[in-house]
């Protein structure tokens, strides 16, 4: 690889102190980003959405972050200041949470909060923000932007707030998006069609996509490159294709203990945690 | 041969009124046997889960005709009437964090049905439900918050089992847990139905689960059944429906679609 990667992390630990000793939510986490969509998957508690938040800095007061590098483009995101980062959140970094309904302001129209991500950080004038925002409803398939402009969140499905989410993160040209289960929340004909608009403007625009999910299946499709995370700590890393003939222990257990339809089991193989997996 | 155990006719439930009329479940008709595994596929809002809230009397406004067994399901029931429902049909919800009282330890979640029903030998009916679901009998004192989402399932699950049901309807259990954590309670739900001779209804959005647990289905949208067909069937891609399609090949995955849509 010629270019520098758009993300650089290495060491990267996120812990919490707590009376009964200090609980590691992320031990020892490496990886550099480039234009591509490398997925993080893991179970609840592996530590795939506390990644994505110390990158942001968006980890709780009480969580300590260390890492060793923890580099965006140009940017030292370890030594930079809250000021600083609140220049690159949503401006250089994009975050696409689970759910639009929560991630979405409840009391303001949809153009108008979009528009706002544009002109804040592009400190645009009204009619041009305006055009772009219809210009980027547009992108991400919305039929009537004209109409979807002057409506509330509660009025839209989830599957349109979800391309609100995507217009809004996209319009100010981040170089990276982290999308947290950013289609868990949606049915699966409408998580299609999310994909494939994230996935097309991902590509058009070369941006580094990091994509978190527990859906193993949903991130050998979608990704290039896949993360096993497993109590904190990467255990597997491998291209997407090659997801199904993985070897690490965990991944393999997590693969088998999959329903599938095309391989009727009578019983379903039932993981059992090796204690060697944490450290090994 | 018997008749099936669960036959609903024309059942309608519908919420609202004038303008604001919603037909949630607008005329659908299914049969249960006895012993079978019976799934409901859609997504959100099509009416698979008031169907069940319907048959389980947790919804009283319905039309229609629904019987379970003899029993033929009336919309205003007496105690009498109600307490007998309990002891022939129990639901699990989907996320057993909601549907257990945080401030209930085990033991009181499961003495209140045995209350409600006057059943004497608590302490070894709990017990031996709390085993039944792979519990340590010791798990009866403690809190929900003292649980792993999977233990709290099998409390749920231990729960609908203790008045001995002849039916349980599964509204998504294992859509809330982890992969590993599923397969755990898909194998439990398995076992019981094969000791107990349980029939299940199970509401699922996942093809996998789906065919792993049922031997038929029904496809809805929009409040009706669009089709139904054997598991066999599915996954031979012998569906009548070109949304049982879409539904069954958008669960496989991304970039199988993509392509065909690409390709078209």
């Amino acid at each position: 690889m010629a270019e520098p990667p758009i993300l650089d992390v290495k060491g990267l630990s996120v812990s919490f102190p707590g009376p009964q000793g200090v609980v590691r939510a992320v031990r020892n986490m490496g990886f550099a980003l480039g234009r591509e969509k490398l997925g993080i998957v893991g179970e609840s508690g592996s530590g795939k959405s506390m990644t994505g938040r110390a990158i942001l800095k968006l980890t709780p007061p009480s969580a300590v972050v260390e890492a060793e590098r923890l580099r965006f483009r140009d940017i030292d995101l370890l030594a930079a200041d809250e000021r600083a980062m609140r220049n690159i959140r949503g401006d250089r970094i994009g975050m696409i949470l689970q759910d639009p309904k929560y991630a979405l302001n409840p009391v303001q129209t949809v153009g108008r909060q979009i528009s706002e991500a544009f002109r804040i950080h592009r400190r645009a004038g009204g009619r041009e923000a305006r055009e772009r925002t219809l210009a980027m409803l547009d992108a991400v398939r919305i039929r009537n932007p004209a109409r979807v402009f002057d409506l509330y969140p509660h009025e839209v499905s989830g599957g349109m707030g979800q391309r609100i989410m995507i217009a809004m993160m996209l319009i100010p040209e981040p170089d990276l998006l982290i999308a947290d289960e950013p289609t868990s929340a949606l049915d699966v004909t409408v998580r299609l069609s999310v994909l494939r608009i994230l996935d097309e403007l991902v590509s058009a625009r070369g941006l580094g996509l990091i994509f978190i999910s527990h859906d193993l299946n949903l991130v050998a499709t979608f990704c290039d490159r896949v993360l096993i995370m497993y109590a904190g700590r990467v255990v597997e890393s491998l291209p997407a294709a090659e997801l199904p003939r993985a070897t690490h222990p965990y991944t393999r257990g997590l693969l088998e203990s999959l329903p599938r339809p095309d391989r009727p089991r009578p019983v379903l193989p039932v993981l059992t945690r090796d204690p060697a997996w944490l450290d090994a | 041969m018997n008749p099936p155990l669960i036959r609903v006719h024309d059942l309608r439930v519908s919420f609202g009124s004038g303008d604001r009329l919603t037909r949630a479940v607008d005329g659908v008709s299914f049969t249960v046997e006895q012993g079978e595994v019976f799934g409901l596929v859609g997504e959100s809002g099509c009416g698979k889960s008031t169907i069940l809230r319907a048959l389980s009397g947790l919804n009283p406004d319905w039309q229609g005709q629904m019987a379970i067994g003899e029993r033929n399901l009336g919309h205003r029931r007496t105690r009498a009437e109600a307490l007998a429902m309990g002891r022939l049909v129990q639901m699990v919800f989907q996320d057993p964090y909601g549907s257990l009282h945080p401030k209930h330890t085990v033991e009181t979640a499961l003495m209140e049905p045995i209350s409600i029903h006057g059943l004497d030998q608590s302490a070894r009916r709990i017990e031996r439900v709390l085993v039944e679901v792979g519990l340590s009998p010791a798990f009866r004192y403690r809190y929900p918050h003292q649980l792993s989402g999977g233990q709290r399932q099998r409390v749920a699950i231990a729960r609908a089992l203790i008045l001995s049901p002849r039916v349980l309807l599964l509204d998504e259990p294992t859509s809330a847990l982890d992969v590993s954590v599923q397969a755990e309670i898909l194998n439990l739900l398995s076992e019981i139905r094969r000791i107990e001779n349980l029939t299940y209804i199970l509401v699922s959005h996942d093809f996998g689960v789906i065919a792993h647990m049922c031997q038929r289905l029904a496809v809805m949208n929009h409040g009706v059944i669009l089709e139904e067909l054997t598991v066999p069937d599915l996954v031979a891609g012998r569906m009548a429906h070109a949304y049982t399609r879409e539904l069954y090949e958008a669960s496989a995955g991304y970039t199988r679609r993509l392509e065909e849509t690409a390709s078209a």
